[in-house]
């Protein structure tokens, strides 16, 4: 192909072309969180000979399981440009579904129900917001209630046990390796199979381009709808992996049991987004910030820290990064309250 | 500051974090003068104009706006001195009507619709236009949209209003009525900052035109002095006669597209072809029809009608079943249709072809890079970053990229909807070469445009469409600036 010499000075070409920032201030907002999340790490490490041991650093990421599943779901919502506030019900669901279901099928084949049924409410979520025209927010809110309802409806508003002869249910929940519990390994499988959905497979470009914007998505041909009912399912998918193991942890399914981990979810993503300065929600920053979040917890907890003060913390941390990377990066007018 | 001028800048310099961007401008502005400021994407044009409506503060120098010092913050000090500005994209609250835009910030404690609607209608009439004020804004035509938002302005007392590329998406009978306007506003002894790439506008508008290189002032040139060889050699500091550029006739004998009775509601029955290699262009007043070919074409409205390509009858409800069949759409408004400002030229380039650069499955980064890479060189696109976010790009360079998204997919027809609105003068001449080369390749390409430069330099058989009818067809021979433009006119009588 024949090709034209560009007459534009490289100077100015470069200045239209390029990040027109301080490094440090590019650095900051690159590694900012990150460096916070270190020294954090370091400062409870010198405090406590205890923090920084296998067995501690096991306990967080065992109690930072269901957030951290819920969150890397809601990534790729929030990625694909929508929200989902029914994650947490959705936990519930899976957990109670899974729990009445082992005793009449077996725990295997319980298992695949209850990502079914999770997956079927992630469809449903995605075609409200879709074919049916109803915002992310209003949307997932109602199917959130709607769930409640089935909740307390299946359950009676009492916790269903689940049997101690189920050892292969037990062992995903309660097994150990040593020092380290079975559900931390597989947490970390779970994460590289959404970061391989996020980053490796066309699912996740997809869905990344029609979250920057879906008008340019479908006029490139991308069938938009179905990569946001995509990325609905695959919420739904992680939320109801994170029931089976809120019921297999425990040996029973409660009413209301993954309810409070919505808003730590959408805290989690946020937090996430800051991380190496993306700047847009990824599955990385998300188990980063899950994981932020569990340690500034776990190393309070150990120094006798009020849990106000712990929620306080988490608050401050949120909105200083947030608003820290908003700052270093405004250069464009903020018109945009959602 | 001699007694004639509104507003004058004197050494302004601004910098993004050490990145100097505008390098010391002088320049005033005169009450009651039309003053055009040209230079290519990336000149500082846009700066200027961020600086003079507080969107950005300037990095030293200073502005004076009738003998007192502006200190720009905030865009609400802008408006304070009199200094606004209508963009490309008309800001307007689409689902309020006329009257609620025009007496937007103006209304009084207790609202009452009527006595607004009485209010309004009473200012547009005095500025000539007529609108009706109990429209909702988001129906009226483009240029409406852009009167309305002048109209604001003109209720709002401003003394300075900066228009960017306001004709950008209106037609010529459409430009000629904003003109007018713009005219009566002047006589009023507003200052307007006209801000265009198509210097015939500039030539029949403008008293004066100051041309920015590289975020300094090249020269101001009085109304006279603007010619189109000139000015285009100070903008890009070479020769204009690098821009003249016509189609050798690349068409072959293949039908690559036959549509036979296209009809939709807003186009009655329309039969074209495009051969293989042959560039068809298609213009006309803005709403005339002439986007309804393109739309249907691409899948985006309802239509009636036979489709063929190579032969082989097709149907289209949606995007991706134009695509598939071979034919893509570069649409005219690239920023919101086309890309993805937050993804990086490579990601851009690739989503189209992602299947075809996978490995094992896998969508792998190097071979994004790789590919972006490709396209970057092809098109020379610059800088040659295929990492960088797709944002960072000049508007000519991501017009590049929106081609360069279907290149690798080899198409069998592309549709160009206005390829260089908004593009700098540098990159027009590199697009149209790209253009020619996919025609050379074999592609039809169907150009719909309402640059008549554009039309007659490139195509090889030109459709006028108007009034939802083709109302003329012949080869690119039989047409000239002033037969295109009389065939165009002739719709308005219609």
């Amino acid at each position: 192909m024949t090709t034209v010499t560009n007459a534009a000075t490289p100077s100015r070409s470069e200045a239209a072309g390029q990040d027109k920032t301080h490094p440090f201030v590019r650095f900051l907002r690159v590694w900012g969180t990150i460096l916070v999340i270190a020294a954090v790490a370091i400062g409870f490490s010198i405090a406590s000979p205890y923090f920084l041991t296998v067995s501690n650093l096991n306990n967080i990421i065992f109690s930072m399981f269901t957030c951290a599943l819920l969150s890397i779901g809601l990534t790729y919502v929030v990625a694909a440009g929508s929200f989902d506030l029914s994650i947490g019900t959705t936990v519930t669901t899976a957990s109670i579904v899974c729990a009445l279901c082992i005793p009449v099928v077996g725990a295997p084949m319980a298992i695949v129900i209850a990502l079914l049924v999770s997956m079927l409410i992630g469809f449903i979520n995605g075609a409200l917001v879709t074919w049916f025209r109803i915002s992310g927010i209003v949307g997932t809110i109602g199917v959130m209630f709607l769930l409640e309802g089935v909740n307390q409806y299946l359950t009676g508003g009492y916790q269903i046990a689940v049997g101690y002869d189920e050892t292969f249910f037990r062992w995903l929940g309660q097994g150990r390796y040593g020092m380290i519990a079975v559900k931390s390994i597989l947490l970390f499988v779970f994460f590289a199979i959404a970061y391989v959905i996020a980053n490796r497979l066309r699912t996740g470009h997809y869905i990344n381009a029609v979250g920057d914007n879906p008008l340019a998505a479908y006029y490139s041909g991308i069938p938009v709808y179905r990569w946001v009912i995509v990325s609905f399912v695959l919420s739904a998918f992680f939320c109801g992996i994170a029931g089976i193991f809120l019921a297999a942890t425990s040996s029973s399914a409660q009413p209301t049991g993954g309810a409070g981990y919505l808003l730590e979810a959408f805290a989690a993503v946020f937090l996430g987004a800051t991380i190496l300065g993306k700047g847009k929600p990824h599955v990385l920053g998300t188990l980063l910030g899950v994981f932020f979040l569990y340690m500034v917890s776990n190393g309070m907890t150990q120094f006798g820290i009020d849990s106000s003060a712990r929620k306080l913390f988490n608050g401050v941390v949120l909105l200083v990064a947030v608003g820290a990377n908003a700052f270093l990066n405004k250069e464009e007018l903020h018109l945009k309250f959602i | 500051m001699s007694q004639q001028d509104f507003l004058e800048i004197r050494g302004l310099h601004k910098d993004f974090s050490g990145v100097q961007v505008l390098k010391g401008i002088d320049l005033a502005f005169h009450r009651g003068e039309i003053h055009a400021l040209l230079g290519e994407n990336g000149a500082g044009k846009s700066t200027l104009i961020k600086i003079l409506t507080g969107v950005y503060s300037a990095s030293s120098g200073e502005i004076i706006v009738e003998g007192n010092a502006f200190h720009g913050h905030s865009p609400k000090a802008a408006n304070d001195a009199g200094l606004g500005a209508v963009y490309q994209d008309a800001e307007l609250a689409w689902n309020m009507s006329v009257a609620e835009n025009l007496l937007l910030g103006s209304e009084r404690r207790w609202i009452d619709r009527r006595a607004m609607e009485k209010e309004a209608k009473a200012i547009l009439t005095r500025i000539g236009l007529d609108i009706d004020p109990s429209a909702r804004a988001g129906s009226l035509t483009a240029a409406q949209m852009q009167m309305l938002t002048l109209a604001t302005l003109f209720h709002r007392k401003f003394k300075l209003i900066i228009l960017d590329e306001p004709t950008a998406r209106l037609s010529g009978r459409e430009s000629e009525l904003l003109f007018e306007l713009i005219r009566r506003f002047k006589a009023e002894g507003l200052t307007i900052v006209y801000i265009s790439h198509r210097l015939n506008e500039v030539k029949l508008l403008c008293d004066r035109a100051t041309i920015l290189r590289d975020g300094k002032v090249v020269q101001t040139l009085q109304r006279e002095e603007i010619d189109e060889a000139l000015v285009t050699r100070l903008m890009v500091n070479r020769s204009a006669s690098d821009l003249v550029i016509s189609n050798p006739g690349l068409a072959t004998d293949g039908i690559a597209l036959d549509v036979r009775g296209l009809t939709t509601s807003k186009l009655a029955s329309t039969d074209l072809y495009v051969k293989r290699g042959e560039i068809l262009g298609i213009t006309g007043p803005i709403g005339g029809g002439m986007e309804q070919i393109e739309k249907a074409l691409s899948g985006l409205v309802a239509y009636q009608g036979q489709i063929s390509m190579d032969g082989r009858a097709v149907t289209f409800s949606s995007p991706s079943d134009a695509l598939a069949a071979g034919i893509a759409l570069i649409p005219e408004d690239r920023r919101k249709q086309a890309l993805f400002p937050n993804l990086s030229m490579a990601e851009n380039v690739s989503l189209p072809v992602l299947g075809r650069l996978l490995r094992f499955g896998l969508v792998l980064k190097s071979a994004l890079l790789g590919h972006g890479r490709e396209i970057v060189n092809q098109l020379s696109v610059h800088p040659a970053a295929p990492a960088t976010k797709m944002r960072y790009f000049s508007g000519g360079n991501q017009q590049k990229a929106v081609i360069g998204k279907w290149l690798k997919r080899q198409q069998k027809v592309y549709i160009f909807s206005e390829p260089t609105a908004g593009v700098d003068v540098g990159a027009i001449r590199q697009i149209y070469e790209i253009m020619l080369k996919m025609a050379e390749n074999g592609a039809a390409i169907i150009l719909i445009s309402t640059s008549f430069n554009e039309l007659l330099s490139l195509s090889e058989r030109i459709m006028v469409v108007h009034s939802g009818k083709v109302a003329a067809e012949a080869p690119r021979s039989a047409f000239d600036r002033d037969s295109l433009l009389a065939a165009t006119l002739a719709s308005g009588s219609a």
